[in-house]
């Protein structure tokens, strides 16, 4: 009867594991670069993508909707919704917004605004 | 090894896992796709045993039983583990052996595993970031990987060995 050769780690082994962990190291140092790269804002209205600024700038954009003009206001890198003519608000009172996928939304005048790490037109690439 | 024989191997693969799915379930966890994947031992076990598809049976055997016990049959976390299980099992089996040792046939299992799980949450909740989510998957993947893959190398080499002793005149 001839003695059973137990099975040992292989090379191919060594090589799969290193290109998982080289996947993970790569896909992690992108999600630091990404992080690093200047945000977006973009407001939407009834009509859609309606004006899109740098995170980085200081600015106001006046978004009309069908109640009238809601005042997005964009300070050291935080954007938020600093007058709107709607009834109760709530748009006003949620705060800033300032990491990629946060957003505020005010239903009542339709609009929206929206952190996003990349602009409109490259949106497919990371979405 | 005769039929009887297979059968009763195989039962027991599939209780030996259903245990070890079950126990897994009190172990503390992040998010409920994060595990040790522990009852991947027996799929492997099974394929190297058997072949790819009594590794698929042993696979569908212990996700149906397991989630039936826990409690989650046909709730979302049962697609999970039959979507995971179901691609490990696959992955595992197109995996070349006659390169790979079981570790390497299991991290590939497991990558598959949380690959799927992740495309499947993709697909119940639309908004992940898959940036911050993938490297933390890859990287448990592969330490979940290398453990299981090295139980189940020390259990097939015992299996084999015992085999050879019991079937020789």
């Amino acid at each position: 009867m001839g003695k059973h050769t137990r099975m040992r780690v292989r090379l191919f082994d060594l090589v799969l594991i290193a290109a998982l962990l080289f996947l993970a190291g790569f896909w992690w140092a992108l999600g630091l670069s990404g992080s690093r790269d200047p945000a977006w804002v973009q407001v939407y209205t009834a009509q859609g993508l309606y004006r899109e600024a740098p995170l980085t700038e200081d600015g106001d954009i006046s978004a009309p909707g069908p109640l009238g003009e809601s005042l997005v206001e964009i300070r050291s890198g935080e954007a938020s919704i600093a007058w709107s003519p709607c009834p109760n608000k709530l748009c006003m009172h949620m705060g800033a917004a300032s990491r990629p996928g946060e957003s505020i939304v005010c239903v009542p005048n339709r609009v929206s605004v929206v952190i996003r790490s990349v602009r409109a037109d490259t949106d497919a690439v990371s979405y | 090894m005769d039929r009887n024989a297979r059968i009763a191997t195989l039962a027991l693969f599939v209780a030996m896992a259903v245990a070890l799915h079950w126990m897994e379930s009190f172990i503390p966890r992040p998010a409920p796709f994060l595990r040790f994947g522990l009852a991947n031992i027996l799929t492997l076990c099974a394929l190297y045993t058997f072949g790819g598809l009594w590794a698929i049976v042993v696979v569908i055997g212990r996700v149906v039983i397991g989630s039936a016990l826990t409690g989650s049959i046909f709730s979302p976390i049962f697609a999970f583990s039959l979507g995971g299980g179901l691609s490990a099992a696959l992955t595992m089996w197109a995996m070349p052996r006659s390169l790979f040792s079981p570790i390497g046939v299991s991290v590939a299992g497991a990558a598959a595993h949380m690959s799927a799980q992740l495309a499947i949450a993709l697909f119940f909740v639309a908004h992940i970031s898959l940036t911050h989510i993938m490297p933390m998957f890859l990287l448990v993947s592969v330490v979940t990987g290398v453990l299981n893959g090295y139980c189940a190398m020390l259990i097939i080499d015992v299996m084999k060995e015992r085999q050879r002793h019991f079937s020789s005149p």
